[in-house]
């Protein structure tokens, strides 16, 4: 049995290709999405089920997100914004190549979201965060009982 | 002090005392050497000495001997007042009036006797005792011992003082018995001198003041006998006297009368009032407020000629000596009248008159003079004029009354508006006699001054109770005889003066012509005041006046109240018309003429020289005036003589004044002299008044200005505005073109000859402007630079259209120069039109439209500059965008030489890349030349290190070999911020014509385009930088998390893995390399390249590319099968290339239809061939993307352009993939272009043929 279920939303397949190739022999299961609409059917779809979410906040808006922007950072917060709201407690990372301080800043302030700028992680590197973050949320949970 | 003692000293005391009448002239010196006795034999403290004057109930100190000088003079003079004790008062009245002794003691506090309290306390007078002084019975006075001692006097002491002070009665009495004596025996002599130069009236009244003078009197009656009647009359009288009592008679057959007069000496009567039988008119005396009685007869030998009475106010006892010597004067009197009346009929008396009235003359002119210069010398505290000349007339009036031994004189001034004459001075010696008020008005005819100021001729009215005017003399002014005689300026009476008597025939021809002789002084006094007021008047009109035009009415009014005249005419000069038309007048109501119709030609010898004399001219007789411009007016008016003068303000003539007198030969030298100055006052007048309203239109023009949009509309306005202002119809204005020098015509009004455009510094116009001053030329005829505009203009002013004082660059700094922009053309038919005023507020007006058009000029290049901005924004290409800056610098600034060289930091060199305004044939010559170490000495240099703007003053020898001597130039530092590195410069210049200096105005637009320029150039880096930056980092995390990924797991990996993860490392190097090209091409730096090589292409670049582009194509989910090609094309093309290069080329392109295809993957193709032409291989690409918008075709191959699909796709890229691509073919010789905009997308990548053959040697390094 995988070790966990995640979803990942990226446009940027070949960048993509060796972390979802190291989930999969770190015994992940995972979920690649690179389209903005499919992506957000398949999170509002499988919610429940997933235990930890991976974001790109650079990506083409799609028809169901109308933000029409040059950088495209305002469909990663919008998707960011609706995922919360149907998930306030999945652990989300969210990968950039930009480091405007205001968007940095609102991540930073979010609970149970993590911001790496997408070069400082390496595939394994990757994979280690997310065993930290879900032995932390185990950890949590059983506190709460 | 014992009593012994006193007596011992009181002889010498005595003696002392009696010598004081012979030793001490002055009285007070006398007084005091009484009281100063006094003190030493009473062995007081203070001794004072006072006469009482119980009527009016007080005492005065009038002497003091004490122990120190302050006490004696805080005594001496003291009035004290008497009352009641009981109420405080000092001195007791009931007390001295009934002539007691007075004693007192405890002064410190009680005060009596002195001042008050604090006096006694401070001198220490601790009691006093007063002893009365008695003459012939009567109470004089007070001899007043002080002690300082609280002890009760001795009667020894009372005693003492009781002799003392009948001691110094007496010699009180002694000492004005000698006075008068002495006084008497002056008088007498006095007398008898005055016999020798005086009339028997005069010598009567003379008589008459001397008596009341030698015994204290104030009233004084000379009686004459009147032979044949036996009866004594009154011909001389001093003092107050009723006119009525003049009118007594006494006969000598009266008993009393007889007695008196033959007793031969005097006679008195205490009480006048009380009734005597020897004293007929007691009643009548009585009303007078006489009191006591003095009469002496006076006899020549043993015949009587008459009578002297003297009467008191008071009642007082004439004493012995007194009745001797006014019997002794009497009689000197009768021998003086009969003298008198001896040499009356002689000639010796005429010629001793006239020795007299010289005498007077000189007497009275100097007073006069005096009394003149006397208000001039005051007059600085005084209010007004009037009141000035009024106390001028009243010191006048005063001075004549005494040489004319007048009791009254009075003066009346013509007042100009009633034709009235009005009483200014009324100066009486008594000022109890009744008065006619000032302001008090005659007619002409009315009255004795009436009558004069009719006939213009002095008169002597001798006895006022009868004669044709007796009615008309006021009787209460109690004047018997009067003296009038006109004050006239020519021939005009402007006021009168008189002198009255209460004496009937008080005067005669000697005083007639004594008046005479000063009314001209009277007459300059008043005419001059006169003028003054006129100037001040004038002052005031001008800055009340609404209108020129009442200013102007204002001016007639002035002029002919000065001049006392009827008509006054004031003509202005009308440009238009080349003469004088008449704008103010002063005309009585009673004349009908039009003088609308009447006009001065300046045309006319006469009038020529009338107006450049600036003297006034006088028309004796107009009517005979044949010369005068409109005589035949002047016929049928009484208008008979004359003065004109020329309006001149600055030596320019602005009108004519006139005046007219009804009288023939009215004026004299004085008034020409007088008008002169009125002419003068006026023109200034005239002058602050238009200069005022001037300076308010030009205000309001100014504001009409600031508001004109439009240079042309502006320079137009400011014509139009400153003809109505110089009161001209024609005029043009040009504006300097700085290329060509040329004036070129902007508009005109009235209508010129020729609208062609002048050059600088020909005409009088390109003169003016050459110079930077205005030409005012009075007579064009006579000025050789003349360009005809008009063919009858006279006078011309050229007034240039400048900054004075622009500000300018010169080296680093700024500096102030004019700077040049047109001509302003004013003209006239009229000789002299146009004023110094007119060239100074035309040079008002025309600098400040010169600002206008600069701030015009300025805001049109700001707005050309933004549109500019925009354009630049536009452009993607670093040669596009300086080409528009280029266009900027000359199309808007006027910028004819603009040279723009870059820095090549990798050099540390600063070189020329663009250059414009040189000759075409030196355009490379200069590219290759100019270029400079950053170290050197060199401008281009030196600005680079500066980062400072700079005007340089010394020449580039590079522009001159370019044939661009005489060049002024501006070098700019391309950058935005000090601290930045300066990307390069930016030269501009022109050749020095018109400009001879670079305006900062200029230097700061200019400034801001190339900041503009510089920030969009960065911008543009910037933002591709940016989008570079993201493509190097996608490849560098792809290679290292793929090469990380490697090395963690390559053990568990299949082989094929391996070689996929390879693969896509190497695609992401490829990614890096191509991102290098793009940011080399940013940076400007210099690409390397390899010697090119045989290749085959299709083969050896395209199919290897696709290979290399497998993994992205594989990542997007697309199938690589579907990047199609035909095996037959694979071996083609085998051409000469450089091999990298162009493998680029296909990469981007390929790249290019991966990122830009569509979202369904099914779509997804890319079919690439080779087509042949007869000189070209043509290698075509083609996908089924979203394509390329029509419209951006050639936009696609522009510096950092990216399509908003691009955007909207958020697909990565600087926008320099295809700039990059086709600046890569074309170097090889082949071209890139696109020839279809969709499905497919297709573009053609053409290499011509040549590149078959091998190339001799290397193609260039570098391309842009």
């Amino acid at each position: 049995m995988a070790k966990a279920r995640i979803l990942i939303i990226d446009d940027e397949t070949r960048w993509a290709e060796s972390f979802l190739d190291e989930l999969k022999l770190a015994d992940y299961e995972y979920v690649y999405q690179t389209e903005t609409d499919e992506a957000m059917v398949y999170f509002h779809e499988n919610s429940d089920k997933l235990d930890v979410l991976i974001l790109d906040i650079m990506m083409p808006p799609g028809t169901t997100l109308k933000a029409s922007t040059d950088q495209g950072l305002d469909t990663g917060i919008k998707l960011y914004d609706q995922i919360r709201a149907k998930a306030p407690h999945l652990p989300v990372i969210v990968f950039t190549n930009v480091t405007g301080r205001e968007v940095a800043q609102k991540f930073l302030n979010e609970v149970d979201c993590w911001l790496y700028p997408k070069s400082d992680l390496l595939p394994f590197e990757l994979v280690e965060e997310i065993e930290e973050i879900l032995k932390d949320k185990r950890a949590r949970k059983s506190d709460d009982k | 002090m014992s009593v012994e003692v006193i007596k011992r000293d009181s002889i010498e005391i005595f003696n002392a005392l009696s010598e004081i009448p012979f030793r001490y002239p002055d009285r007070n010196q006398a007084l005091r050497r009484i009281t100063e006795l006094g003190k030493e034999a009473l062995g007081s403290h203070a001794c004072t000495l006072s006469f009482a004057n119980l009527e009016k109930r007080f005492i005065t100190v009038e002497a003091c001997s004490g122990f120190d000088e302050q006490f004696e003079k805080h005594i001496s003079g003291r009035i004290i007042n008497m009352g009641s004790l009981e109420k405080g008062d000092m001195v007791d009245y009931a007390l001295i009036a009934r002539g007691e002794l007075v004693e007192q003691y405890e002064l410190h506090y009680r005060a009596q006797g002195v001042a008050n309290p604090r006096t006694a306390e401070k001198y220490g007078l601790q009691s006093v005792l007063a002893h009365p002084m008695r003459s012939d019975g009567s109470l004089i006075g007070y001899f007043g011992h002080f002690s300082s001692r609280p002890d009760r006097f001795t009667d020894g002491e009372k005693r003492l003082l009781e002799t003392f002070a009948h001691h110094a009665v007496a010699i009180i009495e002694r000492f004005e018995h000698y006075r008068t004596l002495h006084r008497s025996a002056s008088i007498i002599h006095q007398l008898s001198h005055d016999v020798l130069s005086m009339t028997t009236d005069e010598v009567l009244r003379q008589i008459s003041k001397y008596a009341g003078q030698l015994l204290n009197v104030p009233i004084c009656l000379v009686w004459r006998l009147d032979e044949p009647q036996n009866k004594l009359r009154i011909v001389a009288t001093e003092g107050p006297i009723d006119n009525s009592f003049k009118q007594l008679e006494l006969s000598l057959n009266e008993p009393g009368i007889a007695q008196h007069v033959a007793r031969k000496r005097p006679s008195y009567l205490t009480n006048v009032s009380a009734g005597h039988q020897r004293y007929r008119d007691s009643a009548k005396a009585a009303a007078q407020g006489w009191v006591s009685l003095l009469s002496a007869p006076m006899h020549v030998g043993e015949q009587i000629i008459g009578m002297i009475d003297v009467y008191t106010t008071r009642q007082r006892r004439f004493r012995e000596w007194e009745r001797e010597l006014f019997g002794t004067f009497a009689n000197q009197a009768a021998t003086s009248i009969q003298r008198a009346e001896l040499v009356k009929n002689s000639a010796l008396l005429n010629v001793l008159l006239q020795n007299r009235q010289q005498q007077e003359q000189q007497v009275l002119l100097p007073k006069i003079q005096e009394a003149i210069d006397r208000v001039d010398t005051e007059s600085r505290e005084r209010v007004s004029v009037e009141s000035e000349l009024e106390e001028t007339l009243r010191l006048i009036a005063e001075q004549c009354k005494i040489h004319t031994r007048a009791q009254t004189c009075f003066l009346r001034l013509k007042d100009m508006a009633t034709n009235q004459f009005e009483l200014k001075v009324c100066y009486h010696e008594d000022p109890l006699v009744k008065q006619l008020p000032l302001g008090h008005r005659i007619e002409i005819g009315q009255g004795v001054s009436g009558f004069v100021a009719k006939t213009g001729t002095a008169y002597i009215y001798p006895d006022t109770s009868n004669g044709e005017h007796a009615s008309q003399v006021a009787p209460e002014l109690k004047l018997a005889s009067i003296l009038c005689v006109p004050i006239k300026t020519g021939n005009v009476v402007i006021g009168t003066i008189s002198v009255g008597s209460d004496q009937a025939r008080a005067f005669d021809q000697n005083h007639l012509h004594l008046l005479e002789s000063v009314t001209d002084k009277i007459s300059a006094v008043i005419m001059r005041a006169k003028l003054v007021r006129t100037v001040l008047q004038l002052a005031e009109a001008t800055n009340n006046s609404a209108s020129l035009r009442i200013l102007l009415d204002q001016i007639a009014s002035f002029a002919c109240e000065l001049m006392f005249q009827p008509v006054c005419l004031v003509w202005l000069l009308d440009k238009n018309r080349q003469g004088f038309v008449i704008k103010g007048k002063r005309i009585p109501n009673d004349q009908s003429v039009d003088i609308n119709s009447l006009f001065i030609s300046t045309a006319g010898e006469e009038v020529q020289r009338f107006l450049q004399t600036g003297k006034s001219l006088y028309l004796k007789d107009t009517r005979k005036a044949s010369k005068h411009p409109y005589v035949e007016v002047l016929q049928g008016l009484d208008w008979k003589s004359m003065l004109a003068m020329p309006l001149v303000f600055k030596d320019q003539v602005m009108g004519i004044i006139e005046v007219y007198s009804y009288e023939k030969e009215n004026f004299t030298v004085w008034h020409q002299r007088l008008f002169e100055t009125l002419a003068v006052q006026s023109s200034m007048a005239i002058e602050n008044l238009t200069s005022r309203q001037r300076s308010q239109t030009l205000n309001q023009v100014m504001q009409e200005m600031a508001k004109v949009r439009d240079e042309k509309e502006l320079l137009t306005l400011l014509l139009v505005r400153s003809l109505k202002l110089v009161g001209s119809k024609r005029g043009w204005v040009s504006q300097l073109n700085l290329q060509t020098g040329e004036l070129n015509f902007v508009s005109s009004e009235g209508e010129p000859l020729n609208t062609r455009p002048l050059k600088i510094g020909t005409g009088i116009t390109g003169r003016a402007l050459e110079d930077g001053t205005p030409l005012r030329v009075d007579d064009v005829t006579t000025d050789k630079n003349y360009e005809k505009f008009w063919e009858d203009t006279r006078s011309e002013l050229a007034i240039p259209i400048l900054i004075q004082n622009a500000k300018i660059m010169r080296k680093k700094s700024i500096d102030f120069a004019p700077k040049p922009i047109g001509v302003l053309n004013i003209e006239s038919p009229t000789l002299a039109a146009f004023s110094k005023a007119d060239e100074e507020s035309l040079s008002l007006l025309a600098s400040y439209a010169a600002l206008c058009i600069e701030e015009l000029e300025s805001n049109r290049k700001l707005t050309e500059l933004t549109q500019m901005e925009t354009a630049i924004v536009g452009k993607r290409d670093w040669d596009d965008i300086i080409e528009q800056l280029l266009n900027g610098i000359t199309v808007t600034l006027g910028y004819e030489f603009v040279n723009v060289s870059l820095v090549v930091p990798e050099l540390s060199r600063i070189k020329s890349k663009y250059v414009t305004g040189i000759g075409p044939d030196k355009v490379k010559e200069f590219l290759t030349l100019a270029d400079y170490s950053l170290d050197s000495k060199h401008i281009q240099a030196a600005i680079v290190r500066s980062k400072e703007a700079e005007v340089p003053d010394e020449e580039d020898k590079l522009l001159r070999k370019c044939n661009l001597p005489n060049l002024i130039r501006v070098l700019i530092p391309m950058t935005v911020t000090p601290d930045e590195p300066v990307m390069g410069t930016v030269e501009a210049g022109y050749v020095m014509g018109c400009r001879k200096h670079i305006y900062e105005q200029d230097v700061q637009i200019l400034k801001r385009i190339v900041d503009y320029t510089v920030r969009a150039l960065q911008q543009r880096n910037r933002g591709m930088l940016k989008r570079i930056k993201h493509e190097f980092g996608l490849a560098i995390t792809g290679i290292r998390s793929n090469a990380s990924f490697l090395q963690k797991r390559h053990a568990e990996l299949s082989h094929q893995l391996i070689d996929l993860k390879f693969e896509d490392i190497l695609t992401d190097c490829e990614i890096l390399k191509w991102q290098v090209n793009e940011l080399q091409h940013i940076l400007g730096v210099s690409f390397t390249t390899s010697k090119r090589k045989k290749t085959t292409v299709f083969r050896d670049v395209v199919i290897k590319t696709v290979k290399q582009l497998r993994p992205i194509v594989i990542g997007q989910g697309f199938n690589p099968e579907k990047v199609e090609y035909s095996d037959w094309d694979v071996h083609r093309i085998k051409v000469y290339v450089d091999r990298g290069r162009l493998s680029q080329v296909v990469f981007n392109l390929l790249s290019n239809s991966i990122k830009y295809s569509e979202k369904d993957r099914s779509l997804f193709t890319i079919r690439i061939s080779v087509e042949e032409t007869r000189d070209n291989y043509i290698i075509v690409f083609k996908d089924w993307g979203i394509g390329i918008k029509k419209g951006f075709e050639e936009k696609i191959f522009e510096d950092g352009f990216r399509a908003p699909e691009a955007i909207n796709k958020r697909v990565a890229g600087s926008g320099l993939g295809l700039t990059i691509a086709r600046a890569a073919v074309r170097e090889m010789g082949g071209d890139l272009k696109l020839v279809g905009n969709y499905r497919p997308t297709t573009f053609h990548l053409v290499l011509p043929k040549s590149l078959k053959e091998q190339p001799h040697g290397e193609g260039q390094d570098t391309y842009h």
